[in-house]
């Protein structure tokens, strides 16, 4: 009775470009601020990413949202595995997301997630940055050199111009790779740092890594400076957390219990009244910028399903003008 | 990596509902050992609860690892009340499976007839173990197509005497009468009122009820009812006046369905839930303390129970030739 449109990595990367996805996630954020996207907290399944059973080392977060400016509800079904699927050689994030109508709920769409997870968190730092700062050009300080490190440099440079980059990556090599990728989307200089304080300084410095040893220093972080922890642990110290003059985040419930926040606030030292505002709020009007020339902001978009939703609502709409990809009746 | 895609006529081959209570009652134990991971499901709302956005529907994502069979998987599913007056099927799903050791994703389903089946599984292997016969007389309210796998799952359990059939829709009992009327061994009785389906050893109700229209004073001693609706369909004091309350899921039995209301209103609590199904399989609790104990049970559906059924599914589909399969990754 009803088709579903099936797309692959490949088919997504034809019709999607990362203007597209800054300005998806723009109107998205903009839709929090307003009421209109309705984001529920994700839903985790351990596989052993913390508890000891199953022994997988990984975890699958169930994100479902609706979209109002889209008028389109879905579900990202999204993962991240060390263990036997680093061994594979396969990419850290594995992601199916799946589209329905939300007036009579019939599947419009399987597809791929992870290229969208990738571009979308790129696209989260980049619009943040947008209503925290009035200035154009941007200096960069980039932790991590993989991935999501290209993405968030490609999403920053649709917005800005980036007139200096520095990146540090535990992998020399990464950072070399990193630094010849990014040539084009970079106005300035890239530099390789060789200490993760040499990458400290910056209008937005931003973390990528899996790392959970807490290696930024509040003392490296001067004053006009946005630091967006977008791991799953916890990447910066505690006392830049609790000494920050704002922090601002995508989504109350799931920055708490995942991610830079969760064990300050597990330990009863960070919760809402702490938080200044969402990105949303800001997006929406509703609350003030910061003041990025005195102060310094923690900025957390840990990512929302509503993001990948709007994202992958675009691609299907492109795909279906050009007859891209499978089909296939569930029912 | 291929990810296999099965259809709902497809997933209607593959499996039995002989397979489906046997792997049902696996999970089951296996949850009272803690060898399932069920997180509480959450919900999309889509007007079912707050009203906008106005479409009627909402949809559940339910994710679930399976020990025994050491697979991973989700069901999104969801009902659109406005639906069938449309000439739309109430309920529409997908259900993913992951291979839960690296993340890659082995199939997309329909996850519809899935639902259908192990809801049924779920309250006959419940109904083992809380009934201490084998042969049974049953009362149905709902004769819809969960209606139908509840009695077909049952029928794989207990030699059933008699089947009483309660619809609003006279029309509906009578398709049931014909449609099982080879698969239950005793004869299949339409009733035109609620109460005539209510003197029996096994009670189920699968209906759209908003209100309660089956009565504490109907239901007779030693009987297990099992109110499968997303709304209360026995009355307040059949439910306080039980002897013991069991269910599958204590955080969701406590948030949608039969318990709801009166856990809302504080007159019940997880203190007076005194088992999960689980626990009685897995042998932890006994299943009843007397005969005449009479038992209200909510097995309100877990996905765990989905990712099993589609477990099973995946397993016989991928040594067929013929079937659909799709690179997401490449």
């Amino acid at each position: 009775m009803f088709e579903t449109v099936l797309l692959s990595q490949k088919d997504i990367e034809s019709v999607l470009t990362m203007k597209d996805v800054v300005d998806a996630v723009d109107k998205t954020f903009q839709g929090f601020g307003e009421g209109t996207t309705i984001n529920p907290t994700k839903v985790g399944l351990d596989l052993g990413e913390t508890a000891s059973y199953p022994p997988y080392q990984g975890f699958m977060n169930a994100m479902p949202a609706y979209v109002g400016w889209l008028d389109s509800a879905g579900i990202k079904w999204a993962g991240g595995f060390l263990g036997e699927r680093k061994k594979m050689g396969l990419p850290y994030i594995t992601s199916l997301t799946l589209l329905i109508d939300p007036k009579i709920g019939n599947f419009r769409a399987v597809m791929d997630g992870a290229l969208i997870t990738n571009m979308r968190t790129g696209a989260q730092t980049a619009v943040a940055m947008k209503y925290m700062t009035s200035k154009k050009s941007l200096k960069i300080g980039l932790y991590g050199a993989g991935m999501q490190g290209h993405t968030q440099t490609m999403a920053i440079s649709e917005l800005f111009d980036i007139e200096e980059l520095t990146v540090y990556d535990i992998y020399p090599e990464a950072s070399r790779k990193f630094k010849e990728d990014m040539k084009d989307y970079v106005k300035g200089e890239i530099k390789i740092a060789s200490t993760p304080e040499e990458a400290s300084k910056g209008d937005a410095v931003i973390c990528v890594t899996q790392s959970k040893d807490k290696f930024v220093k509040n003392e490296w972080i001067e004053p006009g400076t946005a630091l967006f922890p977008m791991g799953s642990y916890q990447e910066c110290d505690n006392e830049f957390i609790l000494n920050a003059d704002k922090i601002i985040v995508d989504h109350i419930g799931q920055c708490l219990h995942r991610g830079a926040l969760k064990e300050l606030n597990e330990a009863g030292r960070i919760d809402e009244s702490n938080l200044y505002a969402t990105i949303g709020e800001l997006a929406a009007g509703k609350k003030p910028s910061p003041d990025l020339e005195k102060e310094r902001v923690l900025c957390i978009p840990i990512g929302t399903g509503a993001m990948d939703v709007a994202v992958a609502t675009i691609v299907l709409e492109r795909a279906k003008a050009k007859g891209l990809g499978g089909k296939f009746s569930f029912v | 990596m291929n990810t296999l895609l099965i259809k709902r006529s497809q997933i209607k081959n593959l499996i039995t509902m002989k397979e489906v209570v046997q792997a049902v009652e696996k999970t089951f134990e296996d949850m009272g050992r803690d060898k399932v991971h069920n997180p509480t499901k959450a919900h999309l709302d889509l007007g079912d609860i707050s009203g906008w956005p106005d479409y009627s529907g909402g949809m559940n994502a339910m994710p679930a690892y399976i020990g025994w069979l050491d697979s991973a998987g989700l069901k999104w599913i969801g009902g659109w009340m406005d639906n069938p007056g449309k000439g739309l099927p109430y309920l529409s799903s997908v259900t993913l499976l992951v291979d839960p050791s690296n993340g890659q994703f082995k199939a997309a389903m329909d996850g519809t007839y899935l639902t259908d089946l192990r809801t049924g599984a779920q309250s006959a292997v419940a109904a083992k173990y809380l009934m201490p016969k084998k042969e049974i007389t049953m009362g149905l309210y709902g004769a819809g197509a969960q209606g139908h796998t509840q009695a077909e799952a049952f029928s794989e359990v207990f030699q059933i005497k008699e089947l009483r059939v309660f619809d609003i829709n006279r029309n509906a009992s009578e398709q049931l009468k014909t449609d099982l009327s080879e698969k239950i061994s005793g004869p299949i009785q339409v009733c035109d009122k609620p109460v005539e389906a209510s003197d029996v050893d096994v009670i189920v109700t699968v209906t759209h009820a908003e209100k309660p229209f089956i009565r504490d004073e109907w239901v007779k001693q030693g009987s297990v009812v099992f109110a499968m609706g997303s709304f209360q369909e026995c009355d307040d004091d059949l439910i306080l006046n039980s002897d013991s309350i069991v269910v599958d899921h204590v955080g969701q039995t406590l948030h949608r369905g039969a318990l709801k209301k009166l856990s809302e209103s504080g007159r019940i609590s997880e203190k007076d839930i005194y088992a999960t199904i689980g626990d009685i399989v897995a042998g932890e609790k006994p299943p009843r303390k007397t005969f005449r104990d009479r038992i209200f049970c909510v097995p309100i559906g877990t996905g765990a129970m989905d990712v099993t059924v589609a477990s099973l599914v995946y397993e016989k589909a991928r040594n067929i030739e013929g079937l659909q399969s799709f690179d997401f990754t490449s």
